[in-house]
């Protein structure tokens, strides 16, 4: 029978939204090919309310994998145990979100195991042959479609915000099962690296440069006032607020909060321009964004070329709409996600 | 008619003149010497070519007085000054030839003209000192910076015609001159000694004659100690002045292997004209007093970087080298790094300088130096360079899509249309600056309007180097020469129209260094001709209030003012000129690369010009030139004027007039 | 000469530009290698300089650049020595531009150890494919300990340990790892300018190439991962926009096969007299999941 594996990682008693997507998937792709779906985890201590929630994902199984020296991601401890569990269980597919921990253990697995890898995926389709997998190349001017060779589980990491999270009944032959790789506690040679400190980030206090979301003002924001509408879109969509640098000349923002070729250069997945006509020294600050949304009242603005979406319209019309829209969202999504 | 006066009268120690003399003429040589052994430091320059143009305008600058009348205060004094000052000279030396070879020079008619002539000139030379106490200590113009040395040679010159007055005066006074008439000053001043004993005035005679003589010789041997060294300098330096336009870098020959320091990293490797400049100046303040950066705030003042070389260069070249100054590094410790790099290269310093002396090219040789040398610079140009280097312009956007501006336009390609006869160079801007973009479609309608052959080389263009010139990388700037003139030769280039200033400049007065040999011409220039021929049909009376800002590198720089204000003419505007306009422009803010940096110290350049710009009350700014373009509008944006003012390119008023 | 060993190696990779579009061959399924316009990837740069860094707080360190690229890229990798690598060397041999993250990371590894080392760095990805697995592949191969997407890296006075900066969703990581290791960089200052001197030095530097036999490989590794073909940009959606949106239909269907993000004009654009397009707005960037809330 065809096994298809999905690696969950969890933080407190969340699962990571990426792999959130990854098991869906999992799910929907055994669906497709009559498989058997397993959602494997590796930690110690993993509260139960994360193997619940995986049921409600409709996975066939969990598999656990409990140790303390899981406690904490480690490269050689968990590329060991995944090496021992892997050339156990030989699953035809093993799916993982793309997150920090993937791209660093996905590709140490697949030359332990000499298995393939494909990173990034947007598209999986299960052929004839073989699994079809699907990437961005040369962004944002092609696709790449890779397959596999025979040997070993086909690894995939899956782009993030590419497939839905579902939750389904929970299956019937659902089982969990508990696995213990020999010999543990795992990788003799002791760690070779450690962690000395980590520190939390405080949301507010994110590098332009690092921020995820950004909501950006410019001069169509007619004063430092009115500022306080992008706050407002920031705090609704967990974003920083940054400026353009006619905001920060007209000394609305300081210069830290220029986005810009002498700023700071950022590549946030979503990217709101307000009143910002787009320069081409801001463009090459910003134009790497995965989502660009721009409200500006003059339809020849520069920034509408590069825009996924445009709202001809006056910024201090159109923002409270989207913040009030945005937060009537918000409080549906997280009554959804808590019943 | 019996006219003349006894040389030496009154005179018995007449050997002291020879003295005095000896010992100033020894001063003098000595000290000229001191500074001649100082310009030598400096590295050949290569100034001695045309020499009958070099003499005849240095000569028609001497006695004309050119840029020195620019303002008419100090042009009047100075004019005053010098003209006293040669006269008297000239007619001192009458009388020494008179008393040494025994010339009879001094008689009849030209002996009462002389008197005349030296008289007025003597007056005419104390009321230009006048006018210069005036300005210096009553009036207190900023500008001038008054040092001792300055107070010292006014109080001498001053001594020497007050002296001289009295010794005409008593002598006219004591002898009863039948003459004396003709010297009008010293006639009136001998009145007051109406009445004075005669062994009196003769006595007190002799001794103001004494004080005269060593006062006047002193000045002689003054000269090269003070800032009257100029007599000497200013003509040489106007003689040695550079005969290129000044928007034209020196060219930096790689292939010398015998080079080990490129630009300028030490004194030394100024030419010796950047030297003799430092002596020429004479701190008149007209550099000063139009410089952007000056007037914003910024660290750098083109007087005192002149000044600051003088003394540098004085320390340097001392006989017994002081240890304690050697240490000093000419970039860091004499001029200020920020300083060197807030330089817009606006050349408004190099136009209003009566001696000519050359800034620009002192500040991109260090400039050279910390590039090349040091890779020393703004952080922000490590991209740039980089950007320009690979990828033909200094956004780093993809070069293949240069062209990409021109889709659905009706333009040819070169290397698909092959070439047509003008090849009409977009530029950077052009290409890829969505404001400038639309200037370069409204070249494009009014090229194939007036039915002009042209074509574009689209992705084989790349950034013609201006920028990279004048921020002293001039390895990337030879090296984007090589790669265009590569192209420009293969397809026969022979006609170039720009839409940028500086690309123009480049093109026209650089390229030539790398064997170009194209006809350029700028969209003004050729705008107006097209119209001019009739190969446009403007409909007028577009009416309103404008203003122009004058590009640096068109109007300074390359000198041309007429046809833009040509096109704004014809097409029916009301100029009002701001303040400064045409050679007294004052500068965007964006020329000698400082687009790419940010404006960390002062005030904005661009507010500033701005403001000039909006204090006309105009309907629209007009310019001819994408740094202009941009600086001005987002002046005007910053001053929310955005709704009330129009920032334009006169390509863009032109194309709507022809609609 | 470094008797000590003491050396930092960097990998780099020539990639393509993709400030410039690629130009497919759809009979091929390949690029069109005419279109390439290449420069050195600029992750491996910021590695670069990182071990110039390194270097120039403790001297002692040789630097050496391994770069699987053809000899067309003999230029670029000269930029490497000019800002201060000791040594660069290029490999290359037939078959090479097929092989796939694995087959280039036993290649690297093979050049590599032919001496000993203290550091491996390099960027964490290529700028143009993206698949960032060679780094840590090559980690394996070596078995070595790795820490991917570092932003800063120190090296211990000793040189026997490195410390390391690293940022997850929500952390900043101090780490620490024992040497010999290998370190892959997201972010970092960019690569120092090269002074001219330098630049002039080294164009008479002749840049060692070796071929696959030299480094003890019989070819190209076979492929873990076969590519099948390359095509034009899918979008990353699966769903396709709602006719709430507004847009005719021809521009929604366009938008969806050009990946909605390229050559926008005004089929974007919406008027916005009332409420109603900014909140199909909305609805629009939840469905597509271009907006995740919090």
């Amino acid at each position: 029978m065809t096994e298809i594996f999905a690696f969950v990682e969890y933080a407190g008693e969340k699962i990571l939204r990426v792999c959130q997507e990854a098991v869906s998937e999992a799910v929907r792709h055994a669906g497709k090919l009559d498989a058997r779906c397993t959602a494997l985890v590796l930690g110690h201590r993993i509260p139960p309310k994360v193997l619940e929630d995986l049921r409600r994902f409709g996975v066939d199984r969990v598999l656990v994998c409990e140790d303390e020296s899981l406690s904490e991601y480690s490269t050689e401890r968990y590329t060991d145990c995944l090496e021992q569990i892997l050339k156990k269980q030989v699953p035809d597919v093993l799916l993982m979100g793309s997150s920090a921990l993937a791209r660093d253990l996905a590709p140490r697995v697949s030359a332990r195991l000499g298995c393939g890898l494909v990173t990034e995926a947007t598209f999986l389709n299960p052929q004839r042959g073989g699994l079809h997998v699907t990437r961005t190349a040369y962004r944002p001017h092609a696709s790449m479609i890779f397959s596999f060779r025979d040997k070993g589980p086909a690894i995939v990491t899956l782009a993030p915000k590419i497939a839905e999270v579902e939750r389904v009944p929970s299956k019937d032959r659902f089982t969990l099962e508990s696995l213990e790789p020999r010999g543990m506690p795992l990788s003799l040679r002791g760690d070779r690296v450690k962690i000395e400190q980590a520190v939390r980030e405080i949301p507010s206090q994110v590098d332009l440069a690092d921020a995820e979301v950004i909501v950006a003002g410019g001069k169509g924001m007619q004063a430092g006032e009115n500022f306080r509408l992008l706050e407002d879109l920031a705090e609704v969509l967990g974003g920083t607020v940054a400026a353009s640098r006619m905001a920060v000349d007209l000394k609305w923002r300081p210069r830290e909060c220029m986005v810009g070729v002498t700023g700071k250069v950022v590549s946030p997945s979503l990217y709101v321009a307000c009143g910002i006509s787009g320069a081409i020294q801001h463009l090459m600050g910003m134009q790497s964004s995965e989502t660009i949304v721009a409200i500006n009242t003059d339809p020849n603005a520069p920034i509408f070329r590069i825009a996924t979406l445009g709202i001809l319209g006056d910024v201090q019309d159109v923002l409270p709409v989207m913040i009030e829209a945005f937060r009537k969202a918000g409080v549906a999504d997280r009554q959804e996600r808590s019943a | 008619m019996n006219t003349g006066r006894e040389i030496f009268w009154n005179i018995s120690s007449r050997g002291m003149i020879y003295l005095f003399s000896v010992m100033a003429f020894a001063a003098f040589g000595y000290g000229m010497y001191r500074r001649y052994s100082m310009w030598r430091l400096g590295q050949p320059a290569g100034r001695n070519d045309h020499a009958w143009t070099r003499t005849k305008f240095t000569l028609n600058l001497i006695l004309g007085h050119g840029r020195i009348l620019r303002r008419s205060q100090p042009g009047l004094m100075h004019l005053l000054i010098f003209w006293g000052m040669v006269t008297l000279f000239v007619g001192t030396t009458i009388v020494a030839l008179q008393a040494n070879l025994g010339m009879r020079l001094l008689q009849g008619r030209f002996y009462l003209y002389f008197k005349l002539v030296m008289d007025t000139a003597g007056l005419g030379l104390l009321v230009g000192l006048l006018i210069s106490v005036y300005r210096r200590y009553l009036q207190k113009d900023e500008g001038l910076d008054n040092q001792p040395g300055d107070g010292a040679v006014l109080a001498l010159l001053t001594g020497i015609i007050v002296t001289g007055f009295f010794v005409e005066s008593l002598r006219i006074a004591s002898t009863g001159d039948p003459w004396g008439a003709w010297s009008p000053v010293g006639n009136i001043l001998a009145g007051i000694f109406h009445g004075t004993a005669q062994n009196k005035l003769n006595s007190t005679h002799k001794i103001v004659w004494v004080v005269h003589a060593a006062l006047s010789f002193g000045l002689i041997g003054y000269v090269p100690y003070s800032k009257m060294i100029h007599i000497i300098t200013a003509p040489l330096n106007t003689y040695f002045r550079s005969l290129k336009p000044t928007g034209t870098m020196a060219l930096l020959d790689f292939e010398n292997d015998g080079i080990k320091r490129f630009g300028v990293g030490a004194l030394e490797d100024f030419t010796w004209k950047d030297l003799l400049d430092t002596d020429a100046c004479v701190r008149c303040d007209r550099c000063q007093s139009n410089c952007p950066a000056y007037a914003t705030a910024k660290p750098l003042s083109p007087k005192k970087l002149i000044q600051d070389l003088r003394v540098h260069m004085t320390e340097r070249g001392r006989l017994i080298p002081d240890s304690r100054n050697s240490v000093n590094n000419l970039i860091g410790d004499i001029i200020e790094e920020d300083a060197l790099w807030a330089c817009t290269t606006c050349g408004s310093c190099m136009e209003q300088c009566p001696v000519f002396v050359e800034h620009i090219p002192k500040i991109v040789g260090m400039r050279r130096n910390q590039v090349l040398m040091e890779s020393r610079f703004p952080p922000e140009l490590n991209s740039v360079f980089r950007n320009m280097e690979y990828s033909g312009n200094p956004w780093g956007l993809g070069q293949t899509k240069r062209a990409d501006w021109a889709n659905g336009l009706e333009v040819k390609v070169v290397a698909k249309d092959g070439a047509a006869e003008y090849l009409y160079w977009v530029g950077c801007a052009g290409s890829f600056d969505d404001r400038n973009m639309r200037v370069a479609t409204a070249m494009v309608g009014i090229l194939n309007h007036a039915g002009v052959d042209f074509a574009i080389l689209g992705s084989e263009e790349k950034c013609c180097g201006d920028s990279a010139r004048r921020l002293g990388n001039e390895y990337l700037f030879q090296s984007l020469v090589q790669e265009n003139m590569k192209t420009l030769r293969s397809y026969g280039i022979k006609k170039v129209i720009t839409q940028c200033p500086h690309c123009f400049n480049t093109l026209k007065n650089e390229y030539p260094q790398f064997g170009g040999n194209f006809e350029v011409v700028h969209h003004t220039e050729f705008i107006a001709g097209l119209i001019e021929m009739g190969k446009i049909k403007v409909k007028g009376g577009m009416g309103g209030t404008i203003t122009y800002q004058d590009p640096c590198y068109l109007g300074r720089h390359n000198g041309i003012y007429r046809s833009p204000r040509e096109i704004i003419n014809i097409l029916g505007f009301r100029l009002v000129e701001m303040r400064g306009s045409s050679q007294e422009s004052f500068c965007c803010g964006a020329g000698g690369g400082r687009i790419w940096m940010e404006e960390r110290l002062g005030d904005r350049i661009n507010i500033r010009r701005t403001e000039d710009a909006l204090g006309t009350s105009p309907e629209s700014i007009a310019t001819a030139c994408p740094y202009c373009l941009t600086m001005m509008e987002d002046g005007v944006k910053l001053k929310d004027m955005d709704d009330q003012v129009r920032t334009v390119d006169l390509a863009e008023l032109v194309i709507e007039a022809i609609r | 000469m470094n008797e000590t060993g003491r050396s930092i190696v960097i990998t780099v990779a020539p990639v393509h530009d993709c400030q410039n579009p690629v130009v497919l061959d759809p009979l091929r399924g390949r690029i069109n290698p005419a279109c390439r316009q290449w420069i050195l990837n600029p992750p491996d740069m910021i590695a670069l300089e990182q071990a110039l860094r390194i270097r120039d707080r403790i001297p002692g360190f040789r630097i050496r650049v391994v770069s699987i690229a053809p000899p067309s890229a003999e230029r670029a990798l000269r930029e490497c020595l000019a800002v201060g690598a000791d040594e660069v060397v290029r490999v290359w041999g037939e078959g090479v531009e097929e092989a796939d993250p694995h087959g280039l990371a036993v290649i690297l590894a093979a050049a590599i150890r032919v001496r000993p080392f203290q550091l491996i760095l390099a960027g964490w990805r290529r700028a143009d494919v993206e698949h960032a697995q060679t780094g840590p592949m090559l980690a394996e191969l070596l078995g070595l300990p790795q820490i991917t997407c570092a932003r800063s890296i120190e090296m211990g006075r000793d040189s026997e340990s490195i410390r390391v900066e690293k940022r997850i969703p929500g952390r900043m990581l101090t780490m620490s790892c024992s040497l010999p290791a290998l370190v892959t960089m997201e972010k970092g200052p960019l690569l120092r300018y090269p002074r001219y001197p330098d630049r002039r030095r080294v164009s008479k530097i002749q840049i060692a190439s070796v071929d696959l036999g030299a480094i003890g490989l019989a070819g190209v590794p076979p492929p873990l991962v076969q590519l099948e073909r390359v095509t034009p940009p899918k979008p990353k959606r699966r769903s396709a926009l709602g006719a709430a949106t507004g847009m005719p239909v021809v521009a929604r269907l366009q938008r969806i096969l050009s990946g909605g993000a390229q050559a926008k004009k005004e089929s974007n654009i919406r008027p916005c007299p009332d409420k109603v397009s900014t909140l199909k707005t909305v609805e629009h960037l939840l469905k597509e999941k271009l907006v995740l809330l919090p």
